[in-house]
């Protein structure tokens, strides 16, 4: 019994069941508040009905996403930036259900991007088929994108800290240009990615 | 500002005040006409403890309306920070009310204001923004805005009835002419006034006949909730329907009401379920739309319904926590009958997948909601350990690495079921062998760590307690909802360190959010500043924020480590008269997390008063918190008017207080005879001191105490807890004694308190405590689960009990 609702910095307080899951990032306070300020409709989370402890619903998961990008560089685009879900509710397709309405919303105006994006740990092999299953395809792989250091080398690959950079093309994409197969070879560093 | 300028607020901020003065008294020569100097020579006399004469400076400064945004901006400063908010305001109000365009002037006031989170304050003084600005649109919608704020938050801003109507109506008045509305958050300000009007019909009239823009969360759930208000049905029907089918908006809330506006339209229950609902992809959501649709209709077909979706999603975690909701109205015996033969079948064959695993984690918590205390308990129990052993070394049962074990949702109700039975110190040891045992595979399991330091905290192994909490990583605003887990933490270096660097994310926080609050207001994104005031407000006040600086101040004392003493009660001396004068902390804690399984607080093997008392909020509550402020306050205050004003206020929460255990209520009185004694001497008389004295004295003895200072069990979190505050008690007599030392009842104190503490060592309590947890390793047998290495906790616990007990005991 998964809603779809606005995220609000006091969520905050409550979202411990979701955020105390070791992949989940714990951002300062400014991140999650620019997020907030710039981008309101993009930031929202799904709630169950749930009773206990006087309580009328419990936050199961949340999205948190952005769009950037030039569109005369053909680089408008929604980019997903975390996306997670408590563990009493994954394997029911909610992360899917956040990620198809964040794509949704940006596809039509005031947003209208080319495509959405997001990295994933080339090792993350369930959320790789679950971004497959969606509609995503590896754009490039991001060397050390992971790492301490910032790399020089781009022929220097490493599973345990490089990241597919994902994409799905969006109907503004007539073409689908911003789009490709085999991105799986084309390796770039992390400041190339920057928009 | 000048050069010169500067270098005198940097004095001032040194702490160099003779010589500030001295600067400032050639500014008055030079520029006699500059009020910002005369504010500037009162904040100095408020620094020096002569706030009297500052208030009545200032006040006769304000009198002559300075409109030097400098001055102003002291004066501000000056009475919000001695309480007298009203002044603050005034002091901007009066300039205003003579140069009512000056814009930039209402901005710093506005800024200056943010974190008062006073919402009136807010709205006058936008009121005086949209007048000095009158074709500025964003500051009328900041006016619009913030009665949206009043009347949301209408019991927090004292609003009275006529306020709310007035509010109701003044609000949308002033941006009805701004329409239409240009974007979503334009309109989020002036649907949400009318939905507080109630007018409902007026908000589906505008979002129909006046968009030019897509509507964004926010709106659609407001225009879903106004066609349902309004009983739209027949609308209320298509746009759910179109939002759910259309757009892929798998949404519960809109499929509630899709069902809601099929029945109000007289569709009938088989059409709703095979048109409507089954035409659908069947998922989570379609089907418990049907369970929903059968509650709506109560039509006998709920139990069919129900079991339909246990049947497919019985193999999810979700199943126990979507159905719990129906449960009341089912028939309970008919499904526990389903669930045990469930059950039965799994068991009888050989159990192997994630899908049996999560089914038969899902039916005992059904078993055990539908019996509570009816339930044969050792059956019970016995059978959550048959299911455990059968999967605890299956390792194909896990979805990904970061994944948590699901048959540890089953363990720890098994755990917490026993610990409900028998908490005695025996068991506590025992579970946490058994949890140190079940992390080594599910090493992320935050809920198994989280009782981890829940049973670490009830006895006296507390620097184990922080070692997991870092463990856990938690870290920003995690600290404000999960330190309490630290109340019981022994005094080390160490941990001082430690609580200095969680409250490192209060330092920034204050700011943070005020930025983005005024950050918000530029940028209009008015459907998330009510969040981010009431954030504000609860995080600039919480009990965490202050418990924290509470302990980082206890520690210094015991360890007698300074270095950040200074900056810590200054914290409290700076904001005394804002902290001392609000009504209540607030309480951002979260106590929920580690009772997640859907049971809490169902039936005596589920209730939430278990082995709480080391975080207790009752008793970790706002008289405690005030208490403890009050009491470093009058020890760092040389000022008599402050000190009696503080003991004054002491006095009084004290009367009412009842504090967590009986050595407590003796510390709280020892602690106010020892302030009267060093702080107020001058008001009491020869008699009224000896009898003071003679008090202490008489309280002060080992063998007094001793019944309430020693709790039965030494492993009890009691001890340290005593004895931590014991040793506080003593080095603030010592301090005191050091920062007034003409007075001659130390001479006396001293060498009875030196008595006591050579008595408390005599007992050897470190010894003692090994000994008894020696005394218990024979007495602990794990047969339930293999492999646990009870000698190796009993190890930790030895090594962590003395270190954790020796920490703060040698600094006696």
């Amino acid at each position: 019994m998964t809603s779809i609702v606005p995220f609000q910095i006091e969520d905050l307080f409550d979202i411990n069941p979701v955020n105390l899951d070791p992949l989940t990032e714990n951002f300062n306070l400014s991140f999650y508040l620019q997020y907030l300020t710039d981008w309101p409709s993009l930031f929202f989370k799904s709630i169950e009905i749930y009773s206990d402890f006087g309580q009328d619903h419990e936050i199961s998961g949340y999205m948190m996403g952005k769009t950037e990008g030039k569109l005369s560089k053909k680089e408008w685009h929604t980019h997903i930036t975390a996306v997670t879900v408590q563990d009493q509710y994954r394997r029911l397709g909610l992360a899917s259900d956040l990620c198809i309405h964040l794509e949704k919303m940006t596809s039509i105006e005031p947003y209208d991007v080319l495509f959405v994006d997001l990295f994933v740990k080339v090792t993350n092999t369930l959320a790789r088929q679950l971004y497959e299953k969606l509609g995503y395809s590896v754009y490039r792989r991001v060397v050390g994108y992971y790492g301490r250091d910032m790399p020089t080398d781009r022929n220097k690959i490493d599973d345990e800290i490089d990241a597919f950079d994902m994409r799905k093309s969006q109907p503004r994409d007539v073409n689908n240009e911003t789009i490709r197969d085999h991105g799986d070879k084309v390796n770039v560093l992390p400041q190339e990615v920057v928009f | 500002m000048s050069d010169s300028d500067n270098d005198i607020l940097e004095l001032i901020d040194q702490g160099s005040y003779t010589y500030a003065q001295s600067l400032i008294a050639k500014k008055i020569k030079k520029f006699p006409q500059r009020s910002y100097y005369y504010a500037l020579n009162n904040k100095i006399l408020h620094k020096l403890g002569k706030t009297s004469q500052a208030l009545q400076n200032n006040v006769k400064l304000m009198e002559k309306y300075p409109n030097d945004p400098q001055a102003i901006a002291l004066l501000n400063e000056f009475f919000t920070e001695i309480g007298m908010d009203k002044e603050a305001s005034l002091v901007y109000e009066n300039v205003i009310k003579r140069y009512p365009n000056n814009t930039s002037l209402i901005i710093e006031w506005f800024e200056s204001a943010i974190d008062k989170f006073d919402l009136r304050l807010y709205n006058r003084i936008f009121l005086n923004l949209s007048k000095s600005d009158k074709s500025s649109r964003l500051y009328k919608f900041w006016y619009a805005f913030s009665y949206y704020l009043l009347i949301s938050n209408s019991t927090k801003a004292g609003l009275i009835e006529k306020e709310l109507d007035l509010f109701k109506t003044l609000g949308t008045r002033v941006i009805e002419e701004l329409r239409p509305f240009q974007n979503t958050q334009e309109l989020f300000v002036y649907v949400s006034l009318l939905k507080a009007k109630g007018n409902f019909n007026g908000i589906i009239q505008l979002i129909e006949n006046e968009l030019s823009f897509n509507l964004d969360l926010d709106l659609k759930i407001i225009f879903l909730e106004a066609l349902s208000e309004s009983e739209s049905w027949q609308k209320l029907f298509d746009y759910s329907r179109k939002l759910i089918t259309e757009e892929d908006f798998n949404d519960f809330n809109t499929w509630k009401l899709l069902l809601k506006a099929s029945k109000n339209l007289g569709l009938s229950f088989e059409s709703v379920k095979s048109e409507i609902i089954e035409s659908q992809k069947i998922t989570r959501n379609s089907l418990l739309a049907v369970v929903h649709l059968a509650d709506l209709y109560e039509n006998g077909a709920l139990f069919e319904a129900v079991t339909t979706y246990y049947q497919s999603f019985n193999r999810k975690l979700c199943c126990f926590f979507d159905l719990k909701n129906y449960i009341d109205k089912i028939d309970n015996e008919a499904f526990l009958e389903m669930v045990k033969e469930s059950t039965a079948d799994i068991l009888s064959g050989t159990p192997s997948t994630t899908n049996d695993l999560i089914s038969l984690v899902n039916n005992q918590k059904f078993v055990y909601l539908l019996s509570k205390d009816n339930i044969d308990i050792k059956e019970y129990i016995s059978t959550n350990w048959k299911i455990y052993n059968i999967f605890k070394d299956n390792k194909n049962i896990r979805g990904g690495e970061f994944d948590n074990n699901p048959i540890n949702e089953l363990t720890l109700i098994t755990i917490i079921t026993e610990l409900s039975i028998d908490d005695s110190v025996s068991n506590i040891i025992k579970n946490i062998a058994v949890i140190e045992h079940l992390l080594i595979n599910d090493m992320y399991n935050h809920k198994l760590k989280l009782w981890l330091m829940k049973l670490y905290a009830n006895i006296n192994s507390t620097n184990l307690i922080i070692f997991n909490y870092q463990k856990m990583k938690i870290k920003m605003i995690q600290h404000e909802t999960l330190s309490h887990y630290l109340y019981t933490v022994n005094p080390s270096k160490q941990h001082l360190t430690d609580f200095v660097n969680i409250y490192r994310f209060y330092l920034t926080s204050n700011e943070e959010v005020r930025s983005s609050v005024v950050s918000g207001f530029e940028k209009g994104i008015f459907n998330k500043l009510e969040s981010f005031i009431n954030f504000g407000s609860r995080l600039a006040d919480s009990i965490s924020r202050y418990h924290i600086i509470l302990t980082i101040i206890r520690f210094s004392f015991v360890l007698g480590d300074h270095n950040y003493l200074n900056y810590f009660t200054n914290q409290l001396r700076n904001n005394a008269n804002k902290i001392l004068s609000q009504k209540e902390f607030l309480d951002n804690r979260d106590y929920t997390s580690e009772w997640k399984f859907g049971l809490a607080g169902e039936g005596k093997y589920f209730d939430q008063s278990l082995l709480k008392e080391p975080h207790d909020p009752s008793k970790t509550n706002d008289s405690m918190i005030k208490l403890n402020i009050l009491r470093y306050l009058i020890i760092f205050e040389d000022r008599e008017e402050s000190t009696n004003k503080y003991m004054k206020q002491f006095n009084k929460i004290a009367s009412n207080y009842k504090p967590q255990l009986q050595f407590d209520v003796l510390l709280l009185k020892l602690h106010l005879n020892i302030l009267k004694l060093f702080k107020q001497s001058s008001n009491l008389n020869a008699n009224e001191q000896q009898s003071i004295l003679n008090y202490l004295l008489k309280n002060l003895k080992f063998d007094k105490i001793k019944s309430i200072l020693i709790p039965s069990s030494l492993l009890s979190w009691q001890l340290n807890h005593n004895l931590i505050n014991l040793a506080e008690f003593v080095k603030i007599v010592n301090y005191l004694s050091k920062r007034t030392p003409g007075n001659s009842f130390i001479q006396q104190l001293k060498p009875c308190l030196d008595q006591l503490v050579k008595d408390l060592k005599k007992m050897n309590v470190l010894d003692a405590e090994l000994k008894e947890l020696e005394s218990l390793q024979s007495k602990i047998q794990i047969t339930e689960v293999d492999g646990v290495k009870i000698d190796e906790t009993f190890k930790l616990l030895h090594d962590s009990i003395e270190e954790s007990t020796v920490s703060f005991l040698k600094t006696l």
